[in-house]
């Protein structure tokens, strides 16, 4: 599976059928405008409201594409535990996909699962929260977690020596 | 004699050069006895070395390093598609923008014909939405950048 379907399977349920619906309603409202008035009269439309329907339809494709985004900034912020909530409400409410922008640019690495127990542990993390085990680099002193590249902790600034490992 | 192949010498001990550089050293080697000798000593040393019992790592080293290459292998691809998506999202959002101005014109020609009143140019009104969206954009990015470099998400 490639990494997009692997990114698209984690869209939810929920915002697959919004999106779907708001493509439709979209498309409803496109085709009343457009076609609606001449169909009713019982005649056919102009090759020119033709053309405005259809271009309402492929932009109604880019309002639905916009609530899957919004459905996987859902799901992809809570899978990150980052406040999912507030991500999906920026997304929605900050124009032009900005919002959605914002969170690639600012979301937090995926956490790492525990080598012992499996429990996912976030950035700031350096031991497992259910076991205890060792998930990250870790300060030998102030047993903060520090990053690969580091020779001083960034937390106490103790040296650090290459066995300062997880 | 000019032209010594000292350099190569232990590469060609340790079985490491190429077709061109072996044939280049045994040539040299043949009619210099000064690199003759060192290259017999270099051999020497590598057959030792390779009679040598290798250490075996233990298995717990072996697991760590294999799971930090895993997960540096791991965050390169992340950022590989982060980039990707960001520049995806970038022509999105202004694709979506030119969309706003085609619904703009659509609404307010619909409003205009039937209130039969002046509804104001799609200009203004698009110019309105896009500096709106630009300010709320900025302040949102203004405060996440600050919380997230807080947390040490950014440099």
């Amino acid at each position: 599976m490639s990494r997009i379907h692997e990114e698209f399977a984690i869209v939810p349920t929920g915002a697959r059928v919004t999106a779907a619906v708001v493509y439709l309603a979209y498309l409803a409202l496109m085709g009343s405008i457009w076609l609606g008035p001449v169909l009713f009269d019982g005649k056919l439309p102009h090759p020119v409201q033709w053309a405005w329907f259809f271009l309402a339809a492929a932009t109604g494709l880019l309002l639905a594409a916009f609530v899957v985004l919004v459905g996987y900034v859902w799901a992809d912020a809570k899978r990150r535990r980052m406040n999912h909530v507030l991500w999906t409400l920026l997304g929605i409410f900050i124009p032009n996909a900005i919002g959605i922008i914002l969170y690639f640019i600012l979301r937090s690495p995926m956490p790492v699962p525990c080598p012992s127990c499996a429990t996912p542990a976030g950035k700031g993390q350096a031991f497992c929260s259910s076991c205890g085990t060792a998930v990250r680099r870790a300060c030998p002193q102030c047993r903060q977690p520090v990053e690969s590249g580091w020779t001083h902790c960034g937390h106490c600034g103790t040296a650090l020596g290459a066995r300062d490992s997880a | 004699m000019s032209g010594h192949v000292d350099d190569l010498l232990p590469l060609e001990a340790a079985g490491a050069l190429g077709p061109e550089d072996a044939e280049r050293v045994a040539a040299h080697v043949e009619s210099c006895e000064a690199c003759a000798s060192a290259a017999r000593r270099w051999r020497t040393l590598a057959a030792a070395l390779r009679d040598l019992d290798s250490p075996a790592p233990s298995p717990r080293l072996l697991a760590r390093t294999r799971e930090r290459v895993e997960r540096r292998r791991a965050e390169r691809e992340e950022e590989t598609w982060n980039r990707a998506a960001l520049g995806f999202l970038i022509v999105f959002g202004w694709t979506l923008t030119g969309v706003v101005w085609l619904l703009l014109e659509l609404v307010l020609g619909e409003l205009a014909l039937r209130s039969e009143q002046p509804v104001g140019s799609t200009l203004v009104w698009f110019v309105t939405y896009l500096v709106a969206g630009w300010v709320t954009a900025a302040a949102a990015a203004l405060l996440l950048g600050r919380q997230a470099r807080e947390e040490g998400r950014l440099a």
